[in-house]
């Protein structure tokens, strides 16, 4: 279930009045449309191409969206189911794609969870957060790891497997 | 059996899971529920694209609040031949004479267009200038000397307010203090200064402007004995966001005078800056020492003992450079500068000379003014530069080896590591005195990337983010603003505020509150 951020009805007010101050939007609600997006399409440039497109809608669109009550992030996963069949037209022109029906509340949670996910990298240890990165986002192998960080691959995977644990639990604890 | 050690397992499964294929053997609890995690991290979005498309998006914004396409013919048709008749610098356009030599930065990797270049020669130009471009809502960029290596000094469709050809220098003999316009460069300051002897710190490349580097803090030779640039700056004329000129010193506006010393160019156009001056020189002992890079550790293990002892005449930073721009041959380095007698100089420097030997020793009594330029060939004008930079908690042996190991893979023979030593008068200020909080003896860590061939562009890139990630286990917290470039992760300029970022902003609000000057390291109003 997608939760209204607290003041995120004076945020959007504000973007919709000076659209600089998009960029907080932006922040708040990256990884919740790129966890979303990224579980629908092949690859990892699909996935930023689509995000890309999702928050460039919506920034151009932002003075359309009216505050009911809806979280402003039920309407970026609109726009994101939306991009995310668009693609499929696109890449797979001869199959019969059928329309994209409207997100559904368990697709909404478990992009919640992996934005949350995503989050508790950001606020990992530095060396761990760094290979977490480099080995999920930036497919890097633990020996390209280790030369990086100049550590072993020993350590690399020990600090692995310390940040997995530290996520797990956290994961944990959302949950409960 | 020994039993596997479970990192070790883990790597295995969650290799084989990365690679597509189907995990085997044992994956009950524990390390299948942390598999199942690594499972939910596959297609972690990397921070530099989160980075990259928020500075995208910030970047399309831009132009829509500048409104380009109503203003650019605004200003040709009339409100520009206005300002012609009473503005005594130049207005420069696309396709004008000088424009492009004019819109031209450092930087190489900044290739911008503003839709009017400002070439002020004054303080009333400056006014017309900023009036200008709050009339037609034109984003602002302010260049002094043009050597922000984010490119903040200029601007794709806006205005260019260019300082350059405001050199003013005037030196009062009487109260030790100089005068000099915010085009000034550190060359033009130190000749006037030197004249007679006198000098505040400024920067260590001489084509660097004043306002620039000193409303960021401003590190140089003479930071040990005289602090840094903000802590000589007696006061600013500024222009502010609704045209007013207004003197910010102890006595004038006293708030705004604390911001502007670490600031940036967030609270205006700095028209002219006034220095405390010192007795320097003319002769002062300086120059470089370098060794054989296969002696780097022993040279920064050394060069940590040297500073950490070292007196507050005497400055000194380390490097891992290539002996000549073009040549294959990495060394190990140490600059130094001592301001003090020569005879203090002299023995305080011979430890340095002694160590080694070195294969290259330029450590000798020399002009300051020659002291002050010994770095600019190496950072020739148009050069492409991508830095990053961080404060270090510690100069460890781990972070020694770091250092090495990352610059035996650099591709590129202009580009260096560097430590700054921060030291003496530069950490006797309290870190809430100034809005420059970095006010602890240490060093700050330098990834300096810089090539010519644009072919070079992708490796010098990678080379520089890799060698940052490398560091960040042993970063502090703190940033140098003048360092920071375009894309960083987390948010750089309140690392780089550190516990002053909250009062900046309430500063920023009372003094640019719609922020107009948001083309540097923005400091956002506080609401």
């Amino acid at each position: 279930m997608v939760e209204s951020e607290p003041d995120e009805k004076l945020l959007v007010e504000t973007a919709q009045r000076d659209p600089r101050c998009f960029a907080d939007l932006y922040r708040m609600h990256f990884d919740r449309v790129y966890a979303y997006v990224s579980r629908r399409v092949a690859t990892r440039s699909d996935a930023q191409d689509l995000t890309a497109e999702v928050f460039q809608q919506a920034l151009a669109n932002l003075g359309r969206f009216e505050w009911r009550g809806v979280p402003f992030a039920a309407w970026l996963y609109r726009i994101a189911a939306n991009a995310v069949t668009d693609h499929h037209h696109r890449t797979v022109r001869d199959q019969n794609v059928p329309p994209n029906p409207e997100p559904g509340r368990g697709e909404h949670e478990s992009a919640e969870r992996r934005a949350s996910l995503y989050r508790a990298v950001r606020e990992l240890p530095a060396d761990q957060r760094r290979v977490i990165e480099m080995r999920f986002a930036e497919d890097k192998s633990i020996a390209e790891i280790a030369r990086v960080l100049g550590r072993s691959e020993g350590a690399v995977k020990q600090l692995q497997f310390r940040a997995l644990g530290s996520l797990r639990a956290r994961l944990d604890q959302d949950d409960a | 059996m020994p039993e596997r050690d479970p990192a070790e397992r883990l790597d295995e499964l969650v290799d084989t899971m990365l690679r597509g294929s189907a995990t085997t053997g044992d994956t009950a609890a524990p390390l299948g529920d942390l598999l199942a995690v690594a499972g939910e991290l596959r297609g972690l979005p990397s921070e530099e694209f989160r980075a990259r498309l928020g500075a995208e998006l910030a970047k399309a914004v831009a132009p829509k609040e500048a409104d380009m396409v109503t203003t650019t013919p605004l200003i040709r048709a009339g409100l520009l031949a206005e300002l012609a008749g009473r503005f005594s610098g130049q207005l420069l356009q696309p396709g004008d004479h000088e424009y492009d030599e004019a819109r031209r930065v450092h930087n190489g990797l900044v290739d911008k267009r503003p839709a009017l270049i400002a070439r002020c020669r004054g303080t009333a130009d400056i006014v017309e200038a900023v009036n200008l471009a709050r009339a037609l809502r034109l984003e602002v960029a302010i260049r002094g000397g043009g050597h922000n290596v984010a490119g903040r000094a200029t601007i794709d469709g806006g205005l260019m307010i260019d300082l350059s050809p405001m050199k003013g220098i005037h030196v009062d003999l009487a109260t030790r203090t100089a005068r000099a316009q915010g085009g000034a460069t550190w060359a033009e300051y130190n000749r006037e200064t030197q004249a007679h002897g006198l000098a505040s710190t400024g920067g260590v490349v001489s084509s660097t402007g004043i306002a620039g580097l000193t409303l960021g803090g401003g590190l140089g030779w003479l930071m040990g004995k005289h602090g840094l640039a903000i802590d000589n700056l007696l006061s600013v004329q500024l222009v502010t966001a609704d045209g007013r000129i207004l003197t910010a010193s102890e006595r004038e506006h006293p708030d705004l005078f604390w911001g502007l010393r670490g600031g940036g160019g967030n609270f205006g156009v700095a028209a002219s800056l006034a220095y405390r001056l010192h007795a320097v020189g003319p002769t002062i002992t300086g120059g470089l020492v370098a060794h054989p890079f296969p002696r780097a550790r022993d040279v920064l293990r050394f060069y940590r003992d040297v500073s950490a002892s070292a007196p507050d005449e005497l400055t000194a930073f380390a490097s891992l450079l290539h002996a000549l721009a073009g040549s294959d041959t990495k060394i190990a380095a140490i600059s130094a500068c001592h301001c003090g007698t020569l005879e203090h100089g002299a023995a305080v420097v011979r430890p340095i000379k002694a160590f080694g030997p070195p294969v290259m020793d330029t450590l000798s009594p020399k002009p300051y003014s020659q002291m002050n330029s010994m770095l600019d060939t190496a950072y020739p004008k148009g050069a492409f530069n991508y830095w990053k930079s961080n404060f270090l908690a510690a100069l460890s042996d781990d972070v020694i080896d770091t250092m090495i190991d990352c610059y035996a893979r650099c591709p590129s023979p202009m580009s260096q590591l560097l430590l700054e030593h921060l030291h003496g008068a530069a950490v006797r200020v309290g870190a809430s005195d100034t809005a420059f909080p970095h006010r602890r003896a240490g060093y700050n860590f330098l990834v300096l990337g810089q090539w010519m061939d644009p072919a070079d562009g992708e490796r010098c890139l990678a080379w520089v983010r890799e060698t940052f990630a490398a560091m960040q286990p042993f970063m502090a917290s703190g940033r140098y603003v003048n360092y920071l470039g375009n894309e960083e992760d987390g948010d750089p300029v309140a690392a780089a505020y550190g516990s002053n970022y909250l009062r900046l902003q309430q500063l920023k609000a009372k003094y640019d509150p719609d922020n107009f000057f948001h083309m540097n390291q923005n400091i956002r109003p506080a609401r």
